[in-house]
């Protein structure tokens, strides 16, 4: 009876911590493309997937790598620090508790203080090593933690008979003090390769265009979770399965051989030379793979760093704008992403983002030029702006059009679906006069918000009749108020999955994503309301400090070519504003009002009424941070 | 006389990345933006002390219920044979490997409206996603193993002899439990304490994905990456830092033993 209970006990632990990995690897055979909960049918193509992804290939080496390496260094360092700490008598609680810190701190201040000491401080480019060091700050102390106690236990006498029976103090410490401690350092080894290889926070903020598993992942989270990340699970359970396994048998045997039940099998002839094959094979691989993580080449390399999903790639078989540049200049692109313009600017602003190419959206490009973080654009090497609509040229953010190069534009509008809305308000959306539809109380939960202030407070101040650049503290306040008159689901790439599968009825969000979802279901329909919105463009610009801007301007050339162009916005599905791309878009694309509102009877009056987002004054940027904070902590 | 020398690289190692980078935390804490010395970021401080309450109170929670869980979980664990005990170490290891944001992300899969529970089973999970409770059942999900192991490690230590002395001087099998196994836990009860508080504390994504509000991780990111402000982002991380180290200390003062346990 009570065997039963705590076997009853054990497996509804287990249920708990297994049930949403298998669930994750169930899925990871759902054929179906966009929504990975709604099960379509058996593939085994998300592992297809997974093997021509080189990115992911790419971050997932650099996490193993890296993990390896800084378990070895830590299990190195943490043994000297324990052997230091075991002789210390005086302020050794003082002494334990400093270098336990990396442990008790919380994480995100490590990231962000390690983060601080290589750029501000040591001035290193953040990158391979810079991760490395870090996470080796963070291992050291696991491994001391392991080893000190089997020092402490460990008989003082033995190594110091060595010592007097004329053992030279290296080989007293290899025979002697060596074999009493490797299991704790073993023991440190084994955590700090978990650690490391689960860690995001750390890589996160050390680690910049050089990108770990966990970071890769979340980067790629534009358009929601993926097929992919749940095969990747797939892959991950099964190898550590089959190694901690492999593990278990080992360890089970050694137990028997020193209870002498089975005998050890005397070493064969010539194993010692497959011992050292394999020994020198493995380190061959590790360092095949590590050593061009470390010195890769940067001469003919530029970095390009865009957001999420905003160019096309090549994951769909279809034009890879990359592969093709690289294939005609010889010139290869490190192709990073990053999460917000604000993270962009974070990341540049510390000195920590080394781009070659940005592409920063109206307001941040305009903060940046007047901060002199971008460099001048040599137009003489980028020919094909001529393409670009005259409409786009000279815009608010850069009246001189000196440092930017238009990419995409749009609008953010209202998508609902038809099937959730009551009859009374559908008809309300057919005359959509003002977003108040965001604010009904008829779809509690159902209503989404844009997890990103600018736009956020852009839709409340519009709704209250303000401008979205309002540069009054009381608009802004009264703005947050109305935010926080309703629980709103605040999302960015959840849309991709709830819309379409009609988790959710309304949300606000850009035209180009807007028509991506419109596709898969029908019953979404997309207003922009009468009393105007945010008209957003998104510009190619040159970093400041950019040491290859002839590189960066023959890229950003490339992207204005109709092929480049058009498999562009084909595949992220926003608006161009390159005359020679939509002449090739088919006709289809061309008419559609969703893409290009322009084409509407009443633009002239519309686009009065709209608005692109300015570079805020500082006072209202740092309202706009406290009140969000306020809004997000209240939001429950 | 043994040399003190193998102290002095760690030394220099502890000194330049672990103090001076929280130096450099402090000095960003306490200076404005034109790099002069002040004390008005401490305003900071004053704006989101709801965050940190909530923070704490989540982090609490989670933490007693990782508790409540592991500890049976343990003790089973550590009265099991040697074969069974390494098999469910392994088990207990295996989802720590899973990758941090796919164990949340797949989480979010199946809470989520339109999820694997709603989809598949029909359960609505409005109590649980979008909500305190979702945060909380992420917390632990996330952090559970961290629990479990440093119980269980100190558990399977306790030798024989002890619990057949307890049983001989009479003790039933609660008493034994909590007269004899529970204090000698203590310490693996405390290193588990630590490892699930200090990162539930500080978490960052769990929060704003399961739960669609900010904890005070997601708070020091937002003053990184969403507003430029990294005198706001380290007197906060600093503050937070001080608080959870204070308790940390305080809290292994109940352990007459200074290491602590893990794996």
């Amino acid at each position: 009876m009570k065997k039963s209970i705590s076997s009853f006990y054990i497996a509804l632990v287990f249920f708990f911590l297994y049930a949403p990995i298998l669930v994750m690897i169930a899925l990871s055979f759902n054929s179906a493309d966009h929504s990975i909960s709604v099960w379509d049918g058996f593939t085994l193509n998300n592992y297809r997937v997974l093997l021509e992804n080189d990115k992911l290939i790419d971050a997932l080496i650099n996490s193993l790598v890296i993990a390896l390496f800084s378990a070895v260094g830590a299990s190195i360092l943490g043994t000297v620090g324990a052997l230091g700490l075991n002789n210390v008598k005086k302020g050794r609680g003082i002494l334990m508790n400093l270098s336990n810190l990396p442990i008790i701190n919380p994480e995100i201040v490590t990231g962000v203080s390690l983060m601080l000491l290589f750029v501000v401080l040591f001035s290193m480019k953040l990158g391979f090593f810079t991760v490395l060091l870090s996470h080796i700050v963070f291992n050291t102390p696991y491994v001391i933690l392991n080893v000190l106690p089997r020092l402490r236990r460990m008989d003082k006498n033995l190594y110091e008979a060595a010592l007097d029976l004329g053992c030279p103090p290296a080989k007293a410490f290899t025979k002697v003090v060596l074999p009493e401690i490797m299991p704790g350092v073993f023991a440190g080894f084994l955590i700090s390769l978990t650690y490391s290889f689960d860690d995001f926070i750390i890589s996160y903020f050390t680690g910049d265009t050089f990108q770990t598993l966990s970071v890769f992942i979340n980067n790629s989270m534009k358009k929601g979770i993926q097929p992919w990340m749940a095969s990747v699970t797939g892959v991950i359970f099964v190898a550590v399965l089959l190694i901690l396994l492999a593990m278990n048998i080992h360890d089970a045997r050694q137990e028997a051989i020193e209870k002498g039940k089975i005998q050890q099998k005397p070493p064969r002839k010539g194993s010692m030379w497959i011992k050292l094959i394999a020994a020198v094979s493995a380190i061959a691989l590790v360092l095949g793979l590590c050593l061009p993580r470390m010195f890769r080449s940067y001469q003919n390399t530029i970095v390009v760093c865009n957001w999420g999903e905003y160019m096309s790639t090549g994951e769909d078989d279809i034009y890879d704008v990359i592969e093709e540049f690289e294939k005609k200049t010889g010139i290869h692109v490190n192709y990073v992403t990053a999460e917000s313009n604000e993270a962009l600017y974070a990341k540049m602003k510390f000195g920590s983002g080394n781009y070659d190419v940005i592409f920063p959206s109206d307001y941040m490009a305009e903060r940046m030029i007047a901060e002199g973080m971008l460099a001048e654009l040599n137009y003489d090497n980028i020919p094909n702006y001529s393409s670009i609509m005259e409409d786009f040229k000279g815009l608010p953010y850069d009246p001189e059009q000196k440092y930017t190069v238009p990419y995409f534009w749009g609008t953010v509008g209202i998508l609902y679906n038809e099937k959730m809305l009551t009859e009374e308000d559908l008809a309300k959306m057919q005359d959509c006069k003002d977003w108040s539809i965001l604010w009904s109380k008829n779809y509690p939960n159902q209503i989404m918000m844009m997890d990103n202030p600018r736009d956020a407070f852009g839709i409340a101040l519009k709704q209250l009749g303000y401008s979205q650049n309002s540069t009054s503290e009381k608009e802004w306040k009264e703005a947050a108020e109305k935010l926080m008159e309703q629980k709103f689901y605040y999302a960015m790439d959840q849309f991709y999955e709830m819309m379409p599968a009609g988790s959710l009825a309304i949300a606000p969000y850009y035209a180009g994503d807007c028509m991506v979802v419109m596709e898969e279901n029908p019953d979404l329909k997309f207003v922009i309301p009468d009393c105007g919105t945010n008209l957003f463009n998104d510009a190619m610009c040159v970093p400041a400090t950019s040491e290859k801007k002839d590189l960066a301007e023959k890229f950003i050339n490339f992207m204005l070519t109709r092929e480049a162009g058009k498999a562009n916005t084909e595949y992220v599905y926003y608006s161009t504003p390159n005359q020679a791309v939509y002449d090739a878009l088919e006709e289809e694309m061309q008419n559609n009002i969703v893409a290009y509102p322009n084409l509407r009877e009443d633009w002239d009056s519309f686009s009065k009424k709209c608005e692109s987002f300015r570079y805020l004054p500082k006072k209202i940027r740092d309202l706009q941070t406290d009140l969000w904070n306020t809004i997000k902590t209240n939001n429950k | 006389m043994k040399s003190k020398k193998p102290l002095t690289p760690y030394l220099f190692w502890m000194a330049a990345f672990v103090i001076i980078p929280l130096g450099m935390v402090a000095y960003y804490a306490f200076t404005g933006e034109d790099g002069s010395f002040t004390l008005e970021n401490f305003k900071y401080i004053a704006q989101n002390k709801q965050v940190y309450l909530d923070s704490f109170a989540i982090a609490f929670i989670s933490t007693v219920i990782c508790l409540l869980i592991a500890y049976p979980l343990a003790l089973l664990m550590a009265r099991m044979n040697p074969r069974g005990q390494r098999m469910m170490n392994i088990l207990i290891m295996l989802p720590m490997w899973m990758n941090f944001v796919l164990r949340i992300c797949s989480l979010e899969v199946i809470l989520r409206p339109g999820g694997v529970l709603d989809n598949f089973f029909g359960i609505n999970t409005e109590a649980v996603f979008q909500t305190t409770a979702g945060v909380v059942i992420g917390i632990v999900y996330n952090y559970l193993p961290f629990m479990v192991l440093p119980i269980y490690t100190v558990l399977a230590k306790i030798s024989k002899p002890i619990l057949e002395a307890g049983r001989d001087l009479g003790c039933n099998g609660w008493t034994l439990l909590w007269k004899v196994i529970f204090p000698l836990s203590v310490p693996g009860v405390i290193s588990g304490i630590t490892m699930v508080f200090v990162p539930a504390a500080s978490s960052f994504f769990i929060a704003s994905r399961l739960g669609g509000f900010n904890l005070i991780g997601d708070t020091i990111d937002t003053y990184y990456n969403k507003s430029f402000n990294p005198n706001a982002a380290n007197m906060l991380s600093f503050v937070l830092m001080i608080v959870i180290v204070i308790s940390i200390v305080i809290m292994n003062h109940f352990d007459k033993d200074d290491d602590i346990v893990l794996v």
